[in-house]
């Protein structure tokens, strides 16, 4: 299994989508009830349709590939068998991708062996697969 | 059962977790649930016994998960919620120790969301209007907030 180092101590403040987003302070999901934080006009349901679009908001657009292009910042939208969203990633500028594991804490890995890892520390919990990679132009300001 | 006891079943747990088949595995973690049962059956725990052990498998069962969904629909955090208005002081005294997702149980059982829209997600913020609530309600009469 390739190397997936902890970077940060666990905490609950944030989720993985909104660490993909580039938030530390608040949780990201679409329960229809508003508990969470989810983007105005962004349909509040559990679908990748709707995970892009919620990061179209900030600015991401489709991508077809995952290696680092100099200029533009990537995520990764991880899904389960069904297609329903599970987790989100975002690239670093060394290639390797970094998650926040729920109310755990956040870690570098290579993009395709977060599922291996988190199976290994809880076997029921299943991250899925990469079902999309979004891209947008870095903000050098 | 305390604490303590929960803590050490859930060690003998992980103990025993390494080095075995997938079926071996969930032979013990049957034998441990039927060990459980049998000395610490529900009709002989209090109420905050049974709210504790709830609490802490639901928390050992979504340490991993980032969706909220997941989260408040697991079994253990929905017979929290199906305790009723005598579980909202324990919840409010576990979100005053620690920020967690306990919103949802909260509003399921009092029927009120005092959470501002501009802090939804916040989980610092949702925890202090809850405790708030909580205060003006006379559920933490003997704490401050």
């Amino acid at each position: 299994m390739s190397e997936v180092v902890v970077i940060s101590p666990a905490t609950s403040e944030y989720n993985c989508i909104a660490w993909a987003a580039n938030e530390d302070f608040r949780w990201w999901w679409p329960i229809p009830e508003k508990l969470y934080y989810w983007p105005e006009n962004t349909p509040r349901e559990e679908t990748l349709e709707a995970f892009v679009k919620a990061f179209e908001t900030l600015g991401y657009v489709a991508c077809d590939n995952d290696n680092v292009e100099h200029g533009f910042e990537k995520v990764a939208i991880y899904v389960d068998k069904s297609g329903k969203p599970k987790h989100a990633a975002k690239q670093l500028r060394n290639g390797k991708w970094t998650s926040k594991l729920g109310n755990y804490i956040d870690v570098e890995h290579e993009l395709n062996c977060l599922r291996e890892y988190v199976l290994n520390i809880d076997k029921t919990e299943d991250y899925g697969t990469v079902a999309v990679i979004l891209k947008r132009e870095l903000d050098e300001t | 059962m305390n604490i303590a006891q929960e803590i050490e079943i859930f060690e003998k747990a992980e103990t025993f977790s390494y080095g075995v088949s997938t079926e071996a595995q969930s032979a013990i973690e049957a034998m441990l649930d039927w060990e459980e049962h049998y000395y610490f059956p529900e009709s002989r725990q209090s109420i905050e016994e049974l709210f504790y052990r709830l609490a802490i498998n639901w928390k050992n069962d979504v340490k991993l998960k980032s969706s909220a969904t997941e989260i408040i629909l697991n079994s253990f955090y929905q017979r929290i919620i199906g305790m009723g208005p005598v579980a909202l002081p324990m919840i409010l005294r576990e979100l005053k120790r620690e920020p967690d997702h306990w919103f949802w149980a909260l509003q399921s059982i009092s029927g009120e969301n005092p959470v501002r829209p501009q802090d939804r997600g916040r989980l610092t913020e949702m925890s202090k209007a809850w405790l708030k609530w909580g205060k003006e309600k006379g559920y933490l009469y003997d704490i401050d907030v």
